[in-house]
């Protein structure tokens, strides 16, 4: 690769969008791996030492649909995910009300 | 028989009066004459008696003084004074008429207030001009955006999940919009990733979402400009190695940009002969993930429907 670090043109040749296809089976080998990860109270598997014995079938298929910046992507957000739910959960029962996103919503 | 005799000398009196008060009282009316169409300068002059003429002739006298079919219509009439069915119908379709009048008028001065809170004094505080390339290699600037609404959107191809939602999202926008008021909207995707998305790949790209979409790409530092001008927040390193596997995080939103408020004053219309008339480009609100597509065209629609100046509909 390194040889054509000096031509733009490479870039290109290199780099091809996903389509809407390759973006369907990226999501449903996520949502494979993500089954797994649920069936072992996985929560984040980036950090957690048992996801390559837990689901090593289910990761590999998740490698092997989705580019690595994806791959990575989507373990952060599960986890991001998870701790959103939880902080929202812990705020609840401190008897927190819900009123709205912060950003002006649709309106009514 | 005398007192017939009586009552014949009283109507003969009273007959001898009428003509004296009725050219009395068409004197006073003459001043009316002009305002008045001819008939009703006569239901006027009609039921007026000569009593009447003494004080200042009444507009509206011919309401006041009815004849009534029937003893029991006068009696009904008594009773219930001016209210009758016919009354409470018109006043209950008058009120229920004014409270709809009224609601959508708050809504309409609301949505006024939104869009011109937004604009700013002077500068708009979201959008400026830039100097872009779109996806079919045509150099597209800001004023290019001109003449209609613009939706406009920042992503990148290589998005994992919320851009290409966002985009599904954008087309029913479109759609939605084109429905309801015409072919009035521009819609933009601008690219957080100029190293990756040439114009090429973002026509290949943005085809699969909506023909309408226009992609927009440039070098690094005008993107990073237009990125800042919108307010946008993103993180594309500058230096990209070829092949480098890569995220970019950034805002999401979609800006409608257009100029819904019309300026209030005169003086500064001279901007319409140059050619590119409004919707200048003033920044109206921002859409956010929350919206459903169809919140979006609702919103999108009633901007466009308040916008009383020209616009470009081909």
């Amino acid at each position: 690769m390194g040889w054509f670090s000096s031509d733009p043109k490479a870039k290109d040749a290199a780099y091809v969008p996903p389509d809407r296809e390759a973006r369907n089976r990226c999501w449903e080998a996520r949502d494979t791996f993500y089954d797994c990860l649920d069936k072992h109270s996985i929560v984040n598997p980036l950090e957690d030492d048992r996801t390559k014995n837990a689901c090593p079938k289910e990761l590999a298929g998740f490698e092997k649909n989705c580019a690595s910046s994806w791959v990575k992507y989507f373990q952060q957000k599960r986890y991001a995910d998870f701790r959103k739910e939880e902080s929202l959960r812990k705020l609840k029962e401190q008897g927190a009300e819900f009123v709205g996103e912060l950003s002006g919503g649709p309106g009514k | 028989m005398a007192s017939k005799r009586n009552v014949v000398t009283l109507s003969s009196n009273v007959r001898s009066l009428a003509p004296r008060q009725s050219q009395l009282c068409r004197n006073q009316q003459r001043g009316f004459g002009s305002l008045l169409p001819r008939n009703a300068y006569d239901s006027l002059r009609r039921p007026i008696h000569w009593t009447r003429c003494e004080s200042k002739p009444r507009l509206f006298s011919h309401t006041t003084a009815q004849y009534y079919k029937s003893v029991q219509e006068a009696k009904s009439r008594h009773k219930t004074g001016v209210f009758s069915w016919k009354a409470a119908v018109v006043f209950v379709i008058t009120g229920i008429g004014l409270i709809i009048f009224f609601e959508s008028e708050k809504a309409r001065l609301e949505r006024k207030r939104l869009a011109e809170q937004t604009k700013g004094i002077g500068k708009p505080k979201v959008g400026g001009p830039f100097h872009l390339v779109d996806h079919d290699g045509n150099p597209f600037s800001s004023e290019d955006m001109k003449g209609k609404y613009a939706l406009v959107y920042f992503g990148f191809s290589n998005c994992p999940d919320i851009c290409p939602d966002e985009l599904d999202k954008m087309a029913v926008m479109i759609d939605l919009t084109k429905q309801k008021v015409g072919n009035v909207l521009r819609a933009v995707m601008l690219t957080c990733d100029p190293a990756r998305d040439s114009p090429a790949i973002l026509k290949e790209y943005l085809a699969e979402f909506h023909p309408d979409i226009i992609g927009l790409t440039g070098s690094y530092e005008e993107i990073k400009q237009t990125c800042k001008a919108y307010r946008v927040y993103f993180s594309t390193p500058e230096h990209v190695k070829p092949g480098q596997d890569y995220l970019v995080d950034h805002s999401i939103y979609f800006y409608l940009m257009g100029k819904p408020v019309q300026p209030a004053c005169p003086l500064r219309m001279p901007r319409a002969n140059v050619g590119h008339l409004d919707p200048e480009g003033d920044f109206v609100e921002a859409i956010g993930r929350n919206f459903t597509a169809e919140d979006a065209a609702r919103v999108i629609t009633e901007h466009v429907k308040d916008w009383k100046g020209p616009l470009d509909r081909s």
